[in-house]
């Protein structure tokens, strides 16, 4: 092969590189994309666990889940101090807001705010505007701050700069003169300063009116919450005795909910669910993080050597090389398309096992089975999963796994999701 | 922004239509001021210096030295155009501000010498 066929065979393998990143970067932003799914699934199932577990605030619900999850928190008597203590508190704070000066007189107010509002507008408008004519031209705001035209001016006949501004000034003379009735720079400056100045001060003006009307406005929707916290006390009780029951559940190891759980069918499989999601979450990060990342790692660097071989063969020294045998796979590198492809595949079942495993009850808590090998049916190799590969060689295949499979398709068990 | 070497060139052409031939990169050294002046006619007494950071020429002519030359200047015995390189101009503009310079250099003079 002669050193121009060796440049086409870099370039082409160098393309398959390339084909191979962009596949992976894909398959990557793809496996971002699963996990935040499987996050975003987490706090539904947290909420589906807690309504089965507090499904109403009846005394006896409340005394069963108190009982069950050992949280005297949740008893009937401590719900409903906390309940009409809260009551209290949101009628109290109402009876305040409601009773609040701003709030007696918000519609006067309100009026009186947008009356001067608009006053003021009008006379803001035509200031706002002639300063903004003048601050639009860029060597405005330089002259001004060299004082041009002043007695303070110190810029000298032997500087550039003192030409420029001369330039300058007198074309901004031309330009804004006749409109502000003034016959040099120092008069514009002037006027520029004052009408500044009387725009802030009306400004200001406006902002202590506006904050007056944001204040009515948060102190009324301040009154709002408040008549739906009080309308609707049992709902958030219910809520905030659930949220008490999320938090106390996530506290504690995954064996001693399952243990408070017990015997309750509809609950475990809640938080079998809330458990295969954080696992799936896992499962697929490690994906991305670990595998795919080294991989795409590699490959960038392959195309490096790519890239580095192919300004080797231009050099003068190369235009006759013959190249053959060893030193055509020392340039090229091995052929790797087959072995990529198998990766990808088994990255891609990976993938699709876990993404559409919703049969969290296969899952046995009791019994030593990994969720990889539920969600894949332990055909998979998941050796890339620290917890697949820790327990050895049973994890595809072998006696656990195929036992594992038989216990799964045994029954007729429906899919959750 | 004009580089040093073409906005000493345009000065330098200037200067030569006025009657200002000037030598470029010489040494400048009367009083308590030495640096290499960019362009200097030294009949006439009239040059320019480029200041710009690119050439480091702001460490070549100090800010002692700069108030000596302006006092000398506005005594009318010699006369720099004295560019500073932090302004955005053109060419054009150039050439315009170091006529205007020239004038009110020959305006100077006359006064001098009524």
């Amino acid at each position: 092969m002669d050193t121009s066929q060796m440049v086409v065979a870099i370039n082409d393998r160098m393309r398959v590189v390339d084909d191979e990143i962009q596949t992976l970067q894909r398959l990557q932003r793809t496996l971002g994309a699963d996990v935040a799914t499987q996050k975003s699934e987490l706090e539904p199932a947290w909420n589906l666990l807690a309504e089965l577990l507090v499904p109403d605030l009846a005394a006896t619900s409340l005394q069963s889940v108190a009982a069950r999850l050992h949280l005297p928190a949740l008893s009937p008597a401590a719900v409903i101090e906390r309940r009409n203590k809260m009551l209290l508190e949101a009628q109290q704070r109402l009876h305040k807001l409601q009773t609040d000066q701003r709030v007696v007189t918000a519609e006067q107010v309100l009026n009186e705010v947008d009356i001067g509002v608009s006053e003021l507008e009008v006379s803001i408008a035509p200031l706002s505007s002639s300063t903004a004519l003048l601050e639009a031209d860029a060597m405005f705001s330089e002259l001004l701050a060299w004082r041009y035209g002043t007695d303070e001016y110190e810029v000298r006949f032997w500087q550039m700069n003192f030409y420029r501004h001369w330039q300058h000034g007198d074309m901004i003379v031309e330009v804004h003169g006749p409109r502000l009735k003034k016959l040099d720079f120092k008069g514009i400056a002037a006027q520029y300063v004052e009408e500044k100045a009387a725009l802030q001060t009306l400004i200001q003006s406006r902002e202590v009116l506006l904050d007056k009307k944001r204040g009515i406005e948060a102190l009324r929707r301040m009154i709002v919450e408040t008549q739906t916290t009080i309308r609707d006390i049992d709902v958030v009780t219910l809520s905030n005795a659930r949220s008490r029951v999320k938090d106390h559940l996530r506290q504690l190891d995954q064996a001693d909910v399952f243990a408070l759980l017990h015997g309750d069918d509809a609950a475990i499989l809640a938080f079998k669910r809330i458990v295969g999601l954080g696992k799936k979450q896992e499962y697929l990060s490690t994906l991305a993080d670990q595998q795919v990342k080294a991989s795409l790692g590699e490959l960038h660097q392959l195309k490096n050597k790519l890239t580095r071989n192919a300004v080797k063969l231009s050099r003068p020294k190369n235009l006759y090389t013959r190249w053959s045998g060893p030193l055509v796979e020392q340039m090229l590198g091995k052929d790797r398309t087959d072995k990529w492809q198998k990766r990808r595949t088994s990255w891609n079942d990976a993938r699709t096992n876990v993404v559409g495993f919703h049969a969290y009850d296969r899952w046995d808590p009791v019994r030593d089975v990994l969720w990889w090998d539920v969600m894949t049916d332990g055909r998979l190799d998941g050796n890339f999963i620290e917890e697949v590969r820790l327990r050895g060689p049973r994890a595809a295949g072998g006696a656990d796994s195929s036992s594992v499979q038989s216990a799964w398709r045994s029954d007729d068990l429906g899919d959750i999701s | 922004m004009l580089l040093e070497e073409e906005g000493c060139q345009i000065l330098a052409g200037v200067f030569a239509k006025r009657g200002f031939p000037v030598v470029c990169d010489v040494a400048f050294a009367e009083g308590n001021v030495a640096f290499d002046i960019d362009g200097w006619n030294a009949e006439h007494r009239i040059g320019f210096e480029y200041r710009t950071s690119e050439a480091d020429d702001k460490d070549d002519l100090t800010l002692d030295e700069l108030a000596e030359l302006a006092e000398r200047m506005e005594a009318g015995e010699l006369f720099i155009f004295v560019i500073d390189d932090t302004s955005v101009i053109a060419a054009a503009d150039l050439a315009a501000y170091a006529n205007a310079f020239l004038d009110e250099v020959q305006r100077r003079r006359a006064r001098l010498v009524r």
